[in-house]
């Protein structure tokens, strides 16, 4: 459609536009209100008799019923059109709907349109100015860009792709795409097209959702009315309803309005379970109580508004509390009697969905009082007259439901996919209407979608309740202090204290993030070309611009013994998380066999998770260290192929385990024998090139004959943000470490009150002992124990020296 | 000049679009009515057993309890027959003046404009003229 024919069609809506216009709402209320008080106060004392000239309450009574009535037309002519793109539930074969191919707030933006400047219209609008307030940009700035030099755009050129009616975000959407300058006008302001979309839609679903609410003539609020003598051809159940409720009262919380259509593709899966003629029971398998719960309710929704297969019409949802039952009936006799006494209700009752929120814990603790209550129920639940939806976590599933074949195979199972982004957005925006009129508060679109990107970033279950938790929690501390606008620190610092990962770039971490190479060079000796590499990945990791559903880095650290590849760990973990304590080391040959996957996340059927996991969920933020990598089994490699790539994997027990906030180091003496030929070789060449660069030019041959040689798969070599190749020290490179080694020793000893003399003899003397091309700054370290730290210990112990003095080691007592 | 093009539009919408709109309002409303009276769903279930209560027939044949059996399963359902017969008359009822009602609020709509000129002038008339 193009913008003229979009505007020919808009003229019809430009009567009740203009009416609207010179008589708001509001005041066409008021008048209409007010003429109904004095018409009825002017009917009563008429009545009454109260009027001595009833001729003048007469003609006041008319008057006041020929301005009700203008005023009720007015309305009425204005409803026609407000109303006509209203979306219902429930077909409405009289309404009048589509004659016009656009909505009423699209009509509205282009009677404001002045000339053929369809930007200004939009920005004008009482609509634009809202969807531009709920992405930060004010009034001024808005008048300001107005004011400013930019080119228009001619309405001939805007041309609306597609087909349907021309709604508020699609004409939003086209006019961005059209107009260069309001698309730099929002880039300017940091704001991206689709945040603009994301905005428009929020403001649009808002304005939906007051028109459904105005429409009470609608088959949607008319068909909620429970129809008289609905439950006659049904029974009742009045053993369940001592412990049951129906789901609108059970869980308030999760009988949102309008929040089905969320789920709407998983609703209809559980509706075709529960509408088959058999077995119709549906395990809900999530690890988001909330969400499955919210999912039940909104199938009762749909057979509420009469949207629901035929089998289910009319049918009632409830929600059996079993802790109350087990608790009020105590032992095995009376348990088994009264939950076959609910079950036989339920089945005569013929209306009723009966819904048990926690499958697993109910059978636990009816095991407890020594009720095989799995057995009980497999025999109910194969009847075709019964419907059942249970709800369990993966957890439960595996490790309680799955293993009882008698009953798992009676359910059809249903799981419940993480919630996506946009999902969580829309979930999110529509509570964030409630608390800002609850607190006063404004939330602007960036905030939600920042808080749904890091919830879904950082928690791995019950995603939609905490980061709902974080929303109001947040609306709190701003009503608290006083403040309207909600800022992203506020949602980051509460998601930082809920999840224990840290979110946000502090000043002091931005300054080491920028000078990180000074920093690991202080600690690692060489290794430019490792140290440069590692640096670069982690900037734009933190600076958020990396793909954030991968770890932050991984890095595969290639080289022999003792050249810096852990001391390059710890250097990372203390300057990127405070503390080299922040490392989760594992050493890989630990992990050789073929049980070492099991152990690492979990066996199918032991108790308890695997290492990898739990030590993962205790410290959700670090770096994972993966010694001697290549010793590893291939089955745990393949592990890695899937942690690497999506930075997620599933435990034995089918939860998800979150790696995306961990720095992977995997190390590996691979390759070492290769790394020495062409280091020998560059040696005797006498190129004039570092080691590192020489070493660098002939890594593809060294990757290549680790593919060769089996040792790692292309595949997850190339997973890794980076291979770093770290070659062996120089005689020049181990006089330094042996500096640094020495450096630290002196610490530990001034700690004892006593001062360590780092001489150059002394430490030319310790790099030449501690010269070992086998096993690099390994050798050195070792000779700095035997000797050094040995005559330190002798001459401490002799009492040859008092606290305070200086120790002087000469190269000849080393020797 | 807005206000030239409001009264003919307003007009054109009066006894175009308004009328089609007024039977929607109306259908949903007697869809309504049917819905809450439960025409349907009862008149389907006439004679069933009222909220399924009775009593089962029992495994043998013993002719006492077939008779007893049988005589409290013919009352229940004669108990919903009468109040599943009594909603739907009522409903019917409801229907049929709704309709009447609606004839009239349409008339009423047709003549709307006369109607609010008249009382009105009749207003004005008592308020200026008479006094």
């Amino acid at each position: 459609m193009t913008y003229r024919e979009l505007e020919k069609n808009a003229k019809q809506f430009f009567p009740v536009i203009f009416l609207d216009r010179i008589i708001p709402a509001h005041q066409r209320k008021a008048i209409r209100e007010g003429a109904l008080i004095i018409g009825l106060i002017v009917a009563l004392g008429l009545i009454a008799g109260a009027f001595a000239k009833q001729y003048l309450a007469l003609g006041g009574l008319s008057l006041c019923a020929s301005i009700w009535l203008t005023f009720f037309a007015m309305e009425a002519f204005f409803n026609s059109y407000y109303f006509e793109e209203t979306p219902t539930v429930l077909r409405e074969p009289l309404r009048t709907q589509h004659t016009s191919g656009l909505t009423f707030d699209v009509a509205g933006i282009i009677y404001r349109t002045p000339g053929s400047d369809a930007t200004r219209g939009f920005l004008q609008s009482p609509v634009g100015r809202i969807v531009l307030s709920r992405l930060g940009i004010d009034t001024t700035t808005i008048n300001m860009f107005l004011a400013s030099e930019r080119e228009r755009i001619p309405r001939e050129l805007i041309d609306f792709p597609g087909t349907g009616h021309v709604t508020l975000s699609r004409y939003v959407e086209t006019l961005i795409l059209s107009d260069k300058s309001l698309t730099d006008f929002f880039t300017k302001h940091a704001v991206t097209k689709e945040q603009v979309v994301g905005a428009t839609q929020w403001v649009e679903r808002l304005h939906d959702h007051e028109r459904e609410q105005k429409r009470f003539w609608g088959r949607d609020t008319l068909g909620r009315v429970r129809g008289i003598g609905k439950g006659w051809a049904y029974g009742g159940a009045y053993v369940l309803a001592q412990y049951a409720l129906p789901i609108e009262s059970a869980f308030r919380s999760a009988f949102r309005d309008s929040s089905g259509d969320i789920f709407q593709s998983d609703v209809d899966i559980v509706e075709a379970i529960l509408a088959r003629s058999d077995e119709a029971n549906c395990l809900i398998v999530s690890d988001d109580k909330d969400a499955a719960m919210e999912l039940v309710a909104a199938l009762s929704r749909e057979i509420r508004d009469g949207t629901v297969l035929p089998t289910l019409e009319h049918k009632r949802v409830m929600v059996l509390d079993d802790n109350l039952l087990i608790a009020d009936v105590g032992d095995k006799e009376s348990f088994e009697r009264r939950i076959m006494g609910i079950l036989q209700e339920v089945i005569t009752a013929g209306d009723l969905i009966l819904v048990i929120d926690d499958l697993p814990a109910f059978l636990q603790n009816a095991t407890r009082i020594g009720s095989d209550f799995g057995n009980i129920l497999s025999e109910y639940i194969r009847l075709p007259s019964l419907q059942l939806i249970a709800l369990t976590d993966s957890r439960g599933f595996h490790d309680t439901i799955d293993k009882d074949k008698n009953l798992s195979t009676r359910f059809e199972q249903m799981y419940l996919e993480q919630v996506t982004v946009s999902a969580l957005i829309r979930f999110l925006a529509e509570q964030a209407e409630k608390l800002e009129s609850e607190y006063h508060v404004f939330f602007t679109y960036q905030i939600i979608e920042t808080l749904a990107k890091t919830a879904l970033n950082v928690f791995n279950s019950g995603v939609r309740e905490r980061a709902l938790n974080i929303l109001s929690e947040s609306a709190q501390l701003a009503a608290g202090m006083r403040r309207k606008q909600i800022t992203e620190e506020d949602v980051l610092s509460l998601a930082e204290d809920k999840s224990r990962i840290t979110l946000t770039v502090s000043s002091s971490e931005r300054h080491t993030l920028l000078n990180l190479e000074e920093v690991l060079k202080k600690r690692i000796v060489g290794q430019e070309e490792a140290i440069s590499g590692i640096s670069g990945a982690l900037r734009r990791s933190r600076a958020g611009i990396s793909n954030p559903k991968r770890p932050v880095g991984s890095f595969l650290f290639l080289g022999p013994t003792g050249v810096g590849k852990t001391e390059t760990t710890k250097a990372l973990a203390a300057s990127m998380f405070g503390s080299e304590e922040n490392i989760v080391r594992f050493d890989m040959s630990e992990y050789q066999s073929e049980d070492g996957l099991n152990r690492l996340i979990g066996g199918f059927g032991k108790d308890g998770m695997g290492l990898l996991a739990s030590r993962l969920r205790d410290n959700p933020q670090g770096v994972l260290l993966l010694d001697e990598f290549e010793k590893t089994h291939p089955k745990v490699l393949d592990l890695f192929l899937q942690i690497l790539d999506e930075g997620m994997f599933t435990d034995a027990q089918g939860e998800r385990v979150n790696v995306r906030h961990m720095l992977i180091i995997a190390t590996s003496n691979a390759g070492s024998d290769l790394i020495w030929d062409y280091l020998n070789q560059y040696k005797k060449e006498g190129k004039s090139a570092s080691m590192s660069e020489a070493l660098m030019s002939r890594k593809d041959d060294i990757l290549d004959t680790i593919i060769k040689r089996n040792i790692f798969k292309p595949e997850l070599l190339n997973r890794f943000d980076s291979i770093v190749l770290f070659h062996p020290l120089s005689q020049e490179q181990l006089v330094i470490v042996t500096r640094l080694m020495l450096g630290k020793l002196a610490k530990r000893i001034e700690t004892k009150g006593y001062t360590l003399e780092i001489t150059d003899e002394l430490v030319q003397s310790l790099a030449e002992k501690g010269n070992d091309q086998r096993f690099g700054a390994r050798t050195l370290n070792r000779v700095i124990q035997d000797k050094v730290e040995q005559v330190i210990a002798d001459k401490i112990l002799a009492g040859k020296l008092e606290r305070g003095n200086k120790i002087n080691i000469s190269p000849e007592e080393i020797s | 000049m807005q206000f030239v093009i409001l009264l003919p539009a307003y007009v054109r919408w009066h006894y175009g679009r308004a009328i089609r709109e007024y039977i929607g309002v109306a259908e949903n409303i007697l869809w309504f009515l049917w819905n809450v009276f439960s025409i349907s769903l009862l008149s389907r279930t006439l004679l069933a057993r009222f909220k399924r209560m009775g009593e089962p027939y029992k495994k043998g044949f013993d002719i006492g309890e077939f008779f007893s059996s049988l005589i409290v399963n013919i009352m229940m359902r004669l108990v919903g027959f009468v109040m599943r017969l009594s909603v739907i008359v009522v409903g019917l009822a409801v229907i049929m003046c709704s309709l009447a009602l609606g004839l009239v609020v349409f008339i009423c709509w047709l003549l709307l404009p006369i109607i609010v000129v008249g009382l009105f002038l009749f207003g004005l008339y008592n308020i200026t003229v008479q006094s």
